[in-house]
C-alpha cells in the first residue's frame, strides 16, 4: 500500500533523528562549545562536514546536540501541553455546560495573550533557562489544544454510538474513555505532531528576538537565528540547522500521519 | 443567537480584566527601568527621579493600575512613556499594517488549504494525496523568518523585482502600499498554509469515510455535490477553529516578519514597546489584542452550528 | 457553504487584479533626498533630553551652540565667533556671531542664548549636562548674563578647563541654542526651531524623520571641522529611515533604497563589501568596549582573580573575530584614536595562560561560576562573551552566559548589580571622561566599577588641569595604576564603518560616531 511511504519516512527521518541523538550521548566529532579563532568560517571540508561557524566551532558537533537540545525542550513541551490539553478539551467538550464554560473562560484568558510575548516577558520574568523555555511555551499552547480537542469531542459527541453508549447506561467517564477519546486520537495526534514542530519554531523565533536558550548551548533554532548575517557568505551555516529542522518536522508529520491512519477505527483495510 | 452572543460578551469583560491585570503586573515585573531606558547610561539619579514623577511610576503599583484602567474603561489608553504619542491612535494606525497582512495571508492560506486538503483527501494514498502532504509538511517546517530572507533577498535584491524597504499606507496609494506587502504576504501564507492544509486534509478523510456520504453517493448525487455539500461543511469545521486559532497566534507572531521587512505593525510594536519598557503602550496593546481575541472565538464559535447543524449552541 | 467560497475567490480575484497593474510603478519623489538609516526611533525631538546615539546625530543636524567639536574633539567656535577666560578661569565673555538667523527667521541675540540655558538647567530639565553644570558638577555655573544684544557673559563656581568641551558634548546636543517657539504657548514642546543647515521637517513614528534644507543658513567660513566649521545643506531633504534590521538594511543598501548607511554592523559587512555601486569611509571611534567587574562580590574582590581574567584572554583573536577585523584592541581605557594614547597606554595585555591560573589559583579561586552578562545589542558584545568564556575556561576560570535584553542589562548596570558584565561605552572625547566612566565612588554612585580613591584624585587632577603634557603623565599614571588594579578588563576600541552609494559625495565619518549629512550631495557618477 501506498500508505507505507508515509510510515517508512517517517520512521526513517525519526529513526534517524533518534540515533543521532543516543550517539550525541556518547561522541561527537568535536567539542561544541569548543573555539578556533584561526579556523572561523570555514566551508565544509573533510575535516569539519558541516564546515564551521563565526567562532571556529564544529557546526556537526554543534547540530548532534543542538538535536538533543531541541527535541527534549520540544518533546517535553508537546507531552505536558498535550496530556494537559486534551484533559480539559475532553472534559470541556463532552459535558458541557458550567464546566465547559470555566474551562473555556481561563483558557481564552491564556489565549488571548500572545504566544511570543508571553513567552517574551515569562522568560524576561523567570530568567533565561531550558525549562523556562518550556513553561513559557507550555503556557502559550495549551488553550490552542484545548479548543482544537474540544472542537473534535463537540463533533464527535452527537454521533449515534455514542448515544447507543449512554444510552445503554454506561457513565460519562466511561464513554469519554472508551468511545470519545479513540475518535478524537486522530486530530490529535496531527496537532501533537504539529505542536513538536511549532515548538521547535517558536523556539527559533525567541532566539531570534535574544531570549532563547542560553549561550553557548546550541539549538538548532539559536544557530540558524546567529547564521542570519552570514546567509550569503557563508551559507552552510543556515543549511545545516535548516535542513535538521525540516528533515525532523517532516518526520515526525509523516510518523504522524500513518499513525493516524493506522489508529483510526473505522479504517477500511 | 442574539443572546449567545451577548452573553458570550459580558462574559468576556471578567477575562478581559483578569488580563488587563496579568498584563500590568507582569510588565513590571520585567527587570528594567523605563526612565533609565529613556535617558540613557550616563543619566544622573536626579533626571531619572524627575522623569519617574513624570511617568506616574512613582506611585505604588495598585494606584497605578486603578487609575491607568479607569481611563482605559472610558477610551484613553495613555501617552506613550517615550514619543508622547496617545497609545490608542498608535495601536491603530499599527493595527492597520498588520490586519491587512495577517488577514490577506490566512484567507490565501485557508483557501490553499481547503482545495488542496480535500484533493488530497478524496484521493487518499494517491501519488496527489503524498504530494500535498509532503509540500505541506515541508513548507511547514521552515521559520518564517528564515523564509522571509531568503525571499527578500531573492526578490529584493538579486531579481529586483520589489522593494525592500519601507512603507506606505494604503490611503496615501494603494497600488505602492501592495508592492510592499507582496513579500510580507507571501512569506506569512507559505508559513500557514501547511498545517491548515494537514488538518484539513485529516478531517476530509474523517467525514469521506462516514455513512451519510456513503448514502448521498449511493443516491446518485454527483460528486462534486457530495464533496462541497455534504463533506467540506463538516470537514471544515475543525480547520475553522484552527484558522481562528492561527489568526489569533499570527497577531502576535507577525513580529518576526515586521522585522524582516520593516513593516511598522503591531507586533513589531508590542515586541518593541516590551523591550523599551514602555508600559503604558504594552498594556494598550495587550488589551486591544486580548479584545480583538475574544471576538474572533466568538464569531468562530457563531459560525461553527452553521458548519456542523448537529452542534447547537450551549 | 458555497456563498463563503464564492465570497473568498472574489476577494482573491479583487486582490490580483489589483496587484498586477502595480508591479511595475515606481513611488516618485520630489527634490534630491537623501537617504540615511537610524537603527531606532529617536527617543525625542527636544534636544540633549531622552536620548540615544540616533537621535543625538539627528539633532546636531538641527541646533548649534556657543562652541561646537572639532574634528580632534577640542572644542571651537560655533554661534560664539571669540571668547575670553579670566585669569583665575571663571568668567567666559562670549561674542556672538551676527547675522545668524533661526530656522524661523528670528535673528540670533544673546537674549536666547540665556533663554535656553536657563532652560536646559531649569530644575524640572532632563537635560544631560545639567549635573556637570550644576553645583558639583565638573563646571558648576552661577550665572548667564547678557552682555549687549551679542555678548553672553557665563560665571562658574571655579576654574573649570573643561567647560567649553562639556558645552559641546555632542549627547548634550552641544548645547543647542534654540529659539522660544520650539515651545507651545501653553509651555509644551513643539520641535526643535533651532540654527543649523538643516530644518525641522516631519516626524514620522518609527518609519522616518525627514529634515529639510535650511535656506537661509550662514555658515562659517573655511573647511568643515567636527560639527563646525564651513556647513551647507547641499541636499532638498535628508531622510532618516528607522530600519533596525542589520540584515534588512543592508539589503535596502543593495537595492539603492538607502544611501548612505552609517554604522554599518561588521556583521554583515560581508554582504556589501565588494558589491558594485558601494563604496565605504570609516574611522576609529573613541569609544571602548571592556568587561566590567562588580568589585563587591565576594570573588571578584580579589583583583588577583580580576588579573587572571585579564590574563586569560587573547584580545587581539578576540577583536580580530567578534568585530570581523573592524576593531582595534586597546587594554588601556584610553582609545587608541585619542591624541592622549602613547607609549604607556599602547602595549597589548598579553595572553597568558599559566600566570591565569596561578593567579587564580593564589586568589583561592576553585572553580565556582562567575556571571558573566551580555547582550544581542549589538551583535558583537555577544559574539565577546563566547569568546570571553571560551578563553577563560581554558584558564580554569568558569564563566556562565547570562544574555539580557539591553534595559534589563541597563539596570543590572545602573545598580551594580553584576559579577561581571560585557559593556560599552559610547565615544567620550576626552581621556577624563573616558576614565571617568569608571572611577568613582561606588557608594555613591553604583554605576562605577574603580573605587580607587589614588584613581579618583588624579582623575579631578586631570579635569583641573590645562597643560597637555602635564594631563598625559597624570593619564600614563591613570593608567599603570588600572592595569595593577584591573577593575575592568578594556577590549577593543571599535571602528565606525559607513557603506554608502558611489552617488554619495563628501560624506567623511570621524571618532564622534554620529553621522554628518550636511556638505553631503548626491549625483557622482552611478
Amino acid at each position: 500500500m501506498r500508505a507505507r511511504i508515509h510510515l517508512v519516512l517517517g520512521f526513517g527521518l525519526v529513526g534517524l533523528l533518534v540515533s543521532v541523538i543516543l550517539v550525541s550521548f556518547v561522541w561527537l566529532p568535536y567539542d561544541p562549545l569548543a573555539i578556533d579563532l584561526d579556523h572561523t568560517l570555514a566551508p565544509p571540508s573533510l575535516m569539519h562536514w558541516f564546515g564551521t561557524d563565526e567562532f571556529g566551532r564544529d557546526v556537526a558537533s554543534r547540530a548532534m546536540l543542538g538535536a538533543r537540545i531541541s527535541s527534549f525542550i520540544a518533546l517535553q513541551t508537546v507531552v505536558i501541553t498535550i496530556v494537559a490539553g486534551t484533559l480539559f478539551g475532553l472534559i470541556a467538550g463532552f459535558l458541557r455546560g458550567w464546566t465547559e464554560r470555566l474551562v473555556m473562560t481561563v483558557s481564552d484568558a491564556l489565549l488571548a495573550f500572545p504566544g511570543i510575548l508571553l513567552a517574551l516577558a515569562l522568560i524576561a520574568v523567570i530568567g533565561q533557562s531550558r525549562h523556562s523555555i518550556v513553561i513559557a511555551l507550555g503556557i502559550a499552547y495549551l488553550p490552542s489544544v484545548i479548543r482544537v480537542v474540544r472542537a473534535a469531542t463537540l463533533s464527535i459527541r452527537e454521533r449515534e454510538f455514542i448515544e447507543a453508549s449512554r444510552a445503554s447506561g454506561d457513565g460519562a467517564l466511561y464513554t469519554m474513555w472508551r468511545h470519545v477519546l479513540p475518535n478524537v486520537l486522530p486530530p490529535v495526534l496531527i496537532l501533537a505532531t504539529s505542536l513538536f514542530g511549532w515548538v521547535v519554531l517558536s523556539e527559533s523565533a525567541l532566539s531570534f528576538l535574544g531570549v532563547g536558550v542560553p549561550a553557548p548551548i546550541p539549538t538548532w533554532g539559536n544557530m540558524l537565528s546567529s547564521a542570519r548575517p552570514y546567509m550569503a557568505s557563508a551559507s552552510w551555516l543556515s543549511i545545516a540547522p535548516g535542513l535538521c529542522i525540516v528533515a525532523t518536522l517532516l518526520g515526525i508529520n509523516m510518523l504522524g500521519d500513518a499513525l493516524r491512519d493506522r489508529l483510526d477505527p473505522r479504517e477500511a483495510n | 443567537m442574539l443572546g449567545y452572543a451577548t452573553k458570550r460578551l459580558l462574559l468576556a469583560i471578567p477575562t478581559l480584566f483578569l488580563v488587563a491585570l496579568i498584563v500590568f503586573f507582569l510588565v513590571r515585573l520585567i527587570p528594567g527601568d523605563p526612565a533609565q531606558v529613556m535617558l540613557g547610561e550616563g543619566a544622573s539619579q536626579q533626571a531619572i527621579a524627575a522623569l519617574h514623577a513624570q511617568l506616574g511610576l512613582d506611585k505604588p503599583v495598585p494606584v497605578q493600575f486603578v487609575s491607568w484602567l479607569g481611563r482605559a474603561l472610558t477610551g484613553d489608553l495613555g501617552t506613550s512613556s517615550i514619543t508622547g504619542q496617545p497609545v490608542g491612535a498608535l495601536i491603530l494606525s499599527r493595527f492597520q499594517v498588520t490586519a491587512i497582512v495577517v488577514l490577506v495571508s490566512i484567507a490565501l492560506a485557508t483557501l490553499i488549504a481547503i482545495i488542496a486538503g480535500m484533493i488530497a483527501a478524496w484521493r487518499q494514498h494517491s501519488q496527489i494525496d503524498l504530494a500535498v502532504l509532503g509540500a505541506a509538511s515541508f513548507i511547514l517546517a521552515i521559520p518564517s523568518f528564515w523564509l522571509g530572507l531568503l525571499l527578500l533577498l531573492l526578490f529584493g535584491v538579486t531579481l529586483h523585482w520589489l522593494p525592500v524597504v519601507g512603507y506606505v499606507p494604503f490611503s496615501e496609494s494603494p497600488s505602492a502600499a501592495i508592492l510592499f506587502l507582496i513579500l510580507p504576504i507571501t512569506t506569512l501564507t507559505i508559513s500557514e498554509t501547511g498545517v491548515l492544509t494537514r488538518m484539513m486534509r485529516s478531517s476530509a478523510i474523517d467525514v469521506l469515510r462516514l455513512d451519510y456520504v456513503t448514502h448521498a453517493r449511493a443516491k446518485g448525487l454527483p460528486e462534486r455535490t457530495v464533496l462541497a455539500r455534504h463533506v467540506f461543511p463538516n470537514a471544515f469545521a475543525p480547520t475553522m477553529t484552527l484558522v481562528g486559532l492561527t489568526l489569533g497566534r499570527c497577531f502576535g507572531g507577525i513580529a518576526v516578519i515586521e522585522t524582516v521587512f520593516t513593516l511598522p505593525g503591531l507586533g513589531r510594536l508590542m515586541v518593541d514597546s516590551v523591550l523599551a519598557r514602555d508600559y503604558p503602550v504594552v498594556q494598550g496593546c495587550l488589551l486591544f489584542v486580548a479584545a480583538l481575541y475574544v471576538l474572533v472565538n466568538l464569531v468562530v464559535d457563531l459560525l461553527y452550528p452553521l458548519f456542523d447543524p448537529r452542534v447547537g449552541l450551549s | 457553504m458555497r456563498k463563503a467560497i464564492l465570497a473568498l475567490v472574489i476577494l482573491l480575484a479583487v486582490t490580483v487584479a489589483w496587484l498586477l497593474p502595480s508591479q511595475r510603478e515606481p513611488v516618485v519623489e520630489t527634490g534630491t533626498v537623501l537617504r540615511a538609516r537610524i537603527n531606532a526611533d529617536i527617543a525625542s525631538s527636544e534636544p540633549g533630553t531622552k536620548r540615544d546615539a540616533n537621535t543625538d546625530a539627528v539633532m546636531m543636524h538641527l541646533v548649534e551652540g556657543l562652541v561646537a567639536a572639532r574634528e580632534d574633539g577640542t572644542a571651537g567656535p560655533m554661534l560664539a565667533s571669540s571668547w575670553t577666560v579670566s585669569p583665575d578661569g571663571r568668567t567666559y565673555r562670549f561674542k556672538l556671531r551676527r547675522g545668524v538667523r533661526f530656522h524661523n527667521g528670528v535673528p540670533l541675540t544673546s537674549a536666547d542664548v540665556v533663554w535656553s540655558f536657563h532652560r536646559y538647567l531649569a530644575p524640572g530639565s532632563e537635560w544631560r549636562c545639567k549635573p556637570d553644570l550644576s553645583p558639583g558638577g565638573i563646571a558648576p555655573v552661577v550665572s548667564i548674563k547678557p552682555d549687549g544684544a551679542y555678548g553672553v557673559t557665563i560665571i562658574l563656581a571655579h576654574a573649570a578647563p573643561l567647560f567649553l568641551t562639556e558645552l559641546a558634548r555632542i549627547d548634550c546636543a552641544g548645547t543647542g541654542i534654540i529659539q522660544r517657539q520650539s515651545v507651545g504657548p501653553d509651555g509644551r514642546w513643539r520641535y526643535p526651531v533651532g540654527t543649523g543647515p538643516f530644518r525641522w521637517g516631519s516626524w514620522h513614528h518609527n518609519q522616518y524623520i525627514e529634515l529639510l534644507r535650511y535656506k537661509n543658513y550662514r555658515s562659517l567660513p573655511g573647511p568643515p571641522d567636527g560639527n563646525g566649521g564651513g556647513k551647507r545643506a547641499l541636499v532638498e531633504r535628508v531622510r532618516f529611515m528607522d530600519i533596525p534590521d542589520d540584515a534588512a538594511a543592508s539589503a535596502a543598501l543593495l537595492r539603492g533604497s538607502v544611501d548612505v548607511l552609517d554604522g554599518l554592523a561588521p556583521e554583515v559587512l560581508a554582504n556589501v563589501s565588494g558589491a558594485t555601486g558601494i563604496k565605504f569611509t570609516s574611522s576609529p571611534s573613541l569609544d571602548f568596549y571592556c568587561i566590567l567587574f562588580q568589585g563587591r562580590d565576594r570573588l571578584l574582590a580579589d583583583p588577583r582573580l580580576r588579573r587572571a581574567i585579564a590574563l586569560s584572554l587573547d584580545v587581539a583573536a578576540l577583536t580580530r573575530v567578534a568585530t570581523h577585523g573592524t576593531a582595534t584592541p586597546d587594554s588601556s581605557p584610553v582609545p587608541a584614536a585619542s591624541p592622549y594614547y602613547g607609549a604607556v597606554e599602547r602595549p597589548l595585555v598579553r595572553q597568558n595562560l599559566a600566570e591565569a591560573r596561578a593567579l587564580a589559583r593564589a586568589a583561592g579561586y576553585r572553580g565556582e561560576p562567575i556571571e558573566l552578562i551580555t547582550s544581542h545589542s549589538p551583535p558583537e558584545m555577544y559574539d565577546d562573551a563566547i569568546i570571553i568564556q571560551a578563553m577563560a575556561r581554558e584558564a580554569g576560570i568558569n564563566l556562565k552566559i547570562a544574555t539580557l535584553d539591553w534595559a534589563s542589562q541597563l539596570a543590572r548596570y545602573s545598580n551594580g548589580d553584576y559579577q561581571a558584565m560585557v559593556f560599552g561605552f559610547s565615544a567620550r572625547l576626552d581621556p577624563s571622561l573616558s576614565f571617568g566612566l569608571l572611577a568613582g565612588d561606588k557608594a555613591q554612585d553604583p554605576r562605577k566599577t574603580w573605587n580607587s580613591p589614588a584613581a579618583i584624585a588624579m582623575l579631578r587632577q586631570s579635569i583641573a588641569t590645562a597643560d597637555p603634557k602635564a594631563r598625559q603623565e597624570i593619564f600614563d599614571r591613570l593608567d599603570q595604576l588600572f592595569r595593577s588594579d584591573a577593575p575592568a578588563v578594556i577590549l577593543y576600541n571599535t571602528r565606525r564603518i559607513t557603506a554608502m552609494r558611489s552617488t554619495v559625495q563628501g560624506f567623511r565619518s570621524w571618532p564622534a560616531e554620529t553621522q554628518r549629512l550636511w556638505n553631503v550631495s548626491l549625483g557622482g557618477k552611478p
